[in-house]
């Protein structure tokens, strides 16, 4: 059976490739060990090779460098005819991507240009005979589907960023007879009818929480803008990001990027803290992928508790502080 | 200028089968209407796919300065958002659409696909996740939302797609008079046959099976006063899960 695995990596400038290629690149060798297929990994931008050194180390079959100074900072103009001008030519079997925001944007015209269906927010991807089966939450979130693809290839698939449930272990590379590496000078052969004209960017940069390994998130309990600052103090202990559910952010207590939920971001950490977040479907599809889910409400039958490890019947404002100080104390 | 305003039926939580705009839509469709409020020339048309019992949203659309409705008769069971996307698109060069407005993703399913699928099968530009729109000639400049909370500018030459999120506008309520004029506006049904679309091509995903989402398991509530509960919390997480 013919078809390659193609990878679509995302990297961050200064900090290399973003930490969501991690569960990407297992879930696409996982699937390289099932079908013997290769993997392929393609990077994108002005200097895509910066991050060679560390995807080499994945000991993936061969790396595609698209290199263009067009392409320094994504616009799905420039990236969407430019990946599928080198792709097309490499009878992909699947395509895979994070459910990043910049995946979320890319795939759906990638697919459109490949002329074939895709599926979004992935938080498992097995091959069970010749086909490709994949799970996915839908209806609020109540639900999840399993589903498969019918028709032919190239199969394409967005993941949830750190999905716990591709997490496997040992040894990450499929093959490792020696990573072949390619680099392709990208010219557009035309002139694209919308393009990125300007960046506005955010004064603070903060951890974002589709990157992060932990996430602390607020919840209806929190009453003021202020009360947030009590989270950012608990998530730099634990090196997390903060959320919000969907209620904060409307009450404009948190801004659009922190919330996590069906309409928000679908994450997966490590250890998720669900502070004053009573549980609702929404929210529940956005992190239910998370390892370990820490719930502290004040009302014991919160839908929360049945989706945490871990639950502390109480205060925020009162419990909150004093896990502070507990892991102040494991610091000491 | 004639917009074309795409619309999901969802069902709404705990209501029954009632069929309700998405949510995201509701923006697009408010924002189709304020350009439609600047330009009396400028044409809003609805288009939906999805099963007959569609009326009651469909009139509640009509409730605001929308012209008329294009309704394609079809059950969305099973489709992929490829097929919607197809079906859109051959309304889109039937209607001679020239401006694209939809939500940036539906709220029961949230896949996100619609607006770059129909973008790509229409070799249109587009901007998703927009949360200011301003159309000057035939030139669109949308800021949409990106990663880090960065907005990024697109400007794209109409025609064009833009996906809506929240913050582009406050919808508003219905007006009784537009309820009552809805009545009287066009719904114009139509079938995939009629649009010269094979059914198989709209497909290509399937369902294998529907399942309740699984609980995490039993939590383990930590009892006592908060600063020994916190302490044990911090144990837990650091010896038995070993997450910090």
């Amino acid at each position: 059976m013919n078809g390659r695995i193609i990878v679509f990596l995302e990297g961050k400038k200064k900090e290399g490739l973003k930490k969501s290629t991690g569960a990407l690149l297992k879930a696409a060798c996982l699937l390289s060990r099932q079908t013997g297929k290769p993997v392929e990994a393609v990077l994108m931008g002005e200097d895509p090779k910066q991050y060679g050194e560390e995807v080499l180390r994945k000991g993936l079959n061969c790396i595609h460098y698209i290199k263009s100074a067009e392409l320094k900072d994504y616009d799905v103009h420039r990236y969407a005819p430019a990946f599928y001008s080198v792709v097309k030519d490499l009878t992909p079997w699947v395509i895979m991507g994070g459910s990043t925001l910049l995946g979320k944007d890319l795939f759906p015209r990638i697919a459109a240009m490949f002329s074939v269906p895709m599926i979004s927010d992935c938080q498992k991807i097995t091959f069970e005979g010749p086909g490709l089966k994949v799970v996915k939450a839908c209806f609020y979130g109540k639900k999840q589907a399993e589903l498969s693809f019918t028709g032919n290839p190239p199969y394409i698939v967005t993941l949830v960023p750190n999905s716990a449930e591709v997490e496997i272990e040992g040894q990450e590379a499929a093959v490792a007879e020696g990573t072949k590496e390619r680099e392709i000078e990208y010219i557009a052969a035309e002139e694209p009818k919308g393009r990125l004209v300007e960046i506005i960017m955010k004064e603070t940069e903060k951890q974002d929480v589709l990157e992060a390994e932990a996430i602390v998130a607020g919840g209806r309990a929190l009453k003021e803008k202020a009360d947030f600052l009590l989270l950012e103090e608990l998530a730099e202990k634990l090196d997390a990001a903060v959320g919000a559910s969907r209620a904060v952010v409307d009450a404009d207590l948190a801004s659009p990027e922190m919330q996590v939920g069906q309409s928000g971001k679908t994450v997966a950490p490590k250890l998720y803290f669900a502070l004053g977040i009573s549980g609702a479907a929404q929210h529940i599809a956005g992190m239910r992928g998370s390892k370990v889910v820490v719930a502290v409400n004040k009302d014991k039958q919160a839908p929360v508790f049945n989706y945490a490890q871990y639950g502390i019947v109480g205060d925020v404002y009162q419990i909150v502080p004093e896990v502070i100080r507990a892991l102040t104390d494991l610091d000491g | 200028m004639r917009i074309g305003v795409c619309i999901k039926g969802v069902v709404e939580d705990n209501e029954g089968s009632k069929w309700v705009i998405n949510t995201f839509d509701e923006y697009a469709l408010e924002e189709a209407v304020r350009l439609k409020e600047r330009d009396e020339k400028t044409e809003v048309v609805v288009i939906t796919v999805g099963p007959k019992d569609l009326r009651e949203m469909l009139y509640a659309a009509l409730a605001t300065k929308a012209d008329r409705v294009v309704h394609v008769v079809a059950t969305e069971e099973g489709m992929s958002g490829f097929g919607i996307a197809a079906i859109l698109k051959s309304v889109v060069w039937q209607e001679e659409i020239d401006l694209v407005l939809l939500g940036k993703q539906a709220v029961d399913n949230a896949s996100h696909q619609i607006g770059g699928l129909l973008a790509g099968l229409l070799d249109w530009p587009q901007a998703i996740d927009v949360i200011e729109l301003a159309i000057e000639g035939d030139e669109a400049t949308a800021h949409r939302l990106a990663e880090g909370g960065k907005i990024e500018v697109i400007r794209a030459r109409l025609p064009a797609v833009i996906g809506a999120s929240k913050g582009l506008n406050e919808p508003r309520y219905p007006s009784l008079r537009g309820i009552i004029a809805a009545k009287k506006k066009e719904i114009k049904e139509i079938t995939l046959e009629e649009l010269g679309l094979a059914r198989e091509d709209l497909y290509g995903i399937k369902v294998e099976r529907v399942f309740a989402a699984p609980e995490k398991g039993v939590c383990k509530f930590i009892e006592g006063e908060p600063g020994k509960a916190a302490a044990e919390l911090v144990r837990l997480l650091r010896e038995e899960a070993k997450v910090i």
